[in-house]
């Protein structure tokens, strides 16, 4: 008798053991996304179990293939349309909504936070993190291949370019800024760093200018809608100094993926 | 100081204040390499200093010219020591004219339609400005007037530029409400120089008929000057001049001012060489205030003229509300 009952612990254990496990491997079955970076990224690591996006993923201009995700409910985030889908996980991107976050922490909802990602180093540990948590390391690890084969120089040979990153008003990205990363892992220099800007911010353009740069580069984000920024970049002698501007999509740049390098290539 | 002095003076200052302003700037050059390399015709540099540094300087020269006579004249045909471009409501209308024509798309159709949008809203704000205080002599009419029309002109630029789906539109509120003449390109220049020029000419050729209005306007009207003629003058001179300064530098305050009551000592209170002397003053101002901007911040976000123009202004509009309160 004493021996059953011993006997009977021991598979009760291993059962539940085992239940584990097989929880474990199965992972999140109803995630949400609240963040168009972590929406991309998802959509292609465990895109059976994604049970909504953001509105943002609709965009074609932002989302780098609308396509993609395009039979999942849109939300815009709040934390009634969170709680109504029922997850088992969430997903918020790094600045996202602070408050709807604590708000579903304190309800006892599995939450997780994207990191910032500024280098092809974070990306890489944002994805294999995503992809050890919704329990898809292969397709994690598939997908940093991809990056690995999509981020190479570009450019004729021998030619370094000195890339400028442009946008209205002279916004630019310096030093610590995926764009910056973009621009280096393709082979060139950002003309922004070297000008001393780090992070993003206003550039003027004599500063701008004095980084000697040979291409310049700018979004097409909201370039229809006139402003007095958008002046700025007709400057006579913006052009002079670094020729027709490269047109980079804004969903290059609006998340760091590899879609980013694939956007690269249009520029060759 | 001797009056025969103040010209040679206010152009020796204006002269340094050219070179200094085409000199220093964001290149981590020194002064004399900076013209070595001009000299030596490094082509990065011309570009700099043809394409960037140039216009900078002709509009920070054009815009403060334009605000100071614009000032001068103002409190002279208004006999009110108070009166300027902003405060009658003709900085605020410039800048509504400019950000409609801007933000709606008609500047990008049609290149004219910038400055003329601003001479429109100057003019019409000024205008109405100008009734109502004309009504009564008061200064505190003129002052509720023109703070009602500014406040008014203020509003409605933010609402537009909220209303825009371009995120960059609400950061250039701060452009429009403080004014700077920071990387503007020599097609800017072209564009708002005849108008100012225009509007200078017309408000220089009132000296005469403004200093005969010292007396009083039933004297001056004696003495053959036409009071609807001369305000009419005025107000087209000064809302071409500061309709278009503003279209494209944004508001800058206190200048228009400040400039007067600078020289007006200097030349024994003489209405129309005031004018002549706060166009000289009010360049000299605002060469200033944009030299300072530029070597004040030189590795973040540039500060607006505005709040250079402001932190030298406010103080002695304080001290001049302050006169004219005491008996």
């Amino acid at each position: 008798m004493k021996t059953l009952r011993g006997w009977h612990r021991q598979l009760f254990v291993m059962v539940a053991f085992l239940a584990c496990v097989a929880q474990a491997q199965e992972g999140p079955r109803r995630i949400v996304s609240v963040n168009l970076c972590a929406d991309q990224l998802l959509l292609r690591l465990a895109p059976e179990r994604v049970i909504a996006i953001t509105t943002l993923s609709r965009r074609g201009d932002l989302a780098p293939d609308p396509s993609l995700g395009a039979d999942k409910p849109a939300i815009r985030g709040s934390a009634e349309e969170i709680l109504a889908l029922q997850p088992d996980l969430v997903v918020f991107g790094p600045f996202s909504a602070a408050a709807t976050r604590s708000l579903l922490e304190r309800l006892g909802l599995p939450v997780h936070t994207l990191p910032y990602v500024e280098s092809l180093d974070a990306l890489r540990e944002a994805i294999r993190t995503l992809g050890q948590l919704v329990h898809e390391p292969e397709r994690a690890a598939a997908l940093e291949t991809r990056l690995d084969a999509l981020a190479h120089p570009f450019g004729a040979e021998g030619e370094t370019p000195v890339i400028l990153y442009y946008l209205q008003g002279g916004y630019s990205a310096g030093r610590g800024t995926w764009v910056g990363e973009l621009i280096e892992r393709s082979g060139g220099i950002n003309a922004a760093a070297r000008a001393g800007l780090t992070g993003y911010g206003d550039l003027p353009l004599e500063r701008a200018l004095a980084a000697r740069p040979t291409r310049w580069w700018r979004t097409a984000y909201q370039n229809d809608t006139p402003t007095l920024g958008e002046r700025l970049l007709a400057h006579p002698a913006l052009r002079r100094q670094a020729g027709e501007p490269r047109w980079l999509p804004s969903w290059a740049i609006t998340c760091a993926g590899p879609w980013s390098f694939k956007a690269l290539e249009r520029l060759r | 100081m001797r009056e025969v002095l103040l010209a040679p003076t206010l152009i020796l200052l204006v002269g340094l204040l050219v070179l200094a302003s085409l000199t220093l700037g964001y290149l981590e050059l020194s002064p004399l390499a900076w013209w070595r390399g001009v000299w030596a015709g490094d082509p990065l540099l011309r570009l700099v200093l043809v394409e960037i540094r140039l216009p900078r300087t002709l509009l920070a020269l054009a815009v403060g010219a334009a605000l100071g006579v614009a000032g001068a004249a103002l409190q002279s045909l208004l006999r009110n020591p108070l009166a300027e471009p902003a405060l009658v409501g003709a900085t605020g209308g410039a800048s509504l004219g400019a950000v409609m024509a801007l933000y709606w798309g008609w500047a990008s159709a049609w290149s004219l339609a910038l400055p003329l949008a601003g001479f429109a809203g100057a003019a019409l704000v000024t205008a109405l400005v100008l009734l109502l205080a004309l009504r009564g002599t008061s200064t505190v009419g003129l002052i509720l007037a023109g703070v009602a029309a500014s406040s008014l002109s203020t509003a409605l630029v933010s609402l537009i530029l909220n209303a825009s789906p371009n995120p960059h539109a609400t950061m250039e509120i701060v452009h429009w409400l403080l004014g700077s003449v920071a990387d503007r390109s020599l097609q800017d220049v072209a564009l708002v120089l005849p108008p100012i020029a225009l509007g200078l000419a017309l408000l220089l050729r009132q000296g005469t008929a403004l200093r005969r209005l010292v007396l009083d306007e039933e004297a001056a009207a004696s003495l053959g000057v036409s009071l609807p003629r001369l305000r009419l003058a005025v107000l087209v001179g000064a809302a071409l001049a500061v309709g278009a300064a503003t279209a494209i530098a944004g508001s800058i305050g206190f200048v228009g001012l400040v400039a007067p009551h600078l020289v007006r000592p200097l030349v024994r209170h003489d209405p129309a060489r005031t004018l002549w002397a706060a166009m000289g003053a009010g360049a000299a101002l605002l060469l200033a205030a944009d030299l300072a901007v530029r070597l004040l911040n030189p590795h973040g976000a540039e500060l607006k003229l505005g709040v250079l123009t402001a932190l030298v202004g406010a103080p002695f509009f304080l001290w001049r509300v302050l006169a004219v309160r005491a008996p």
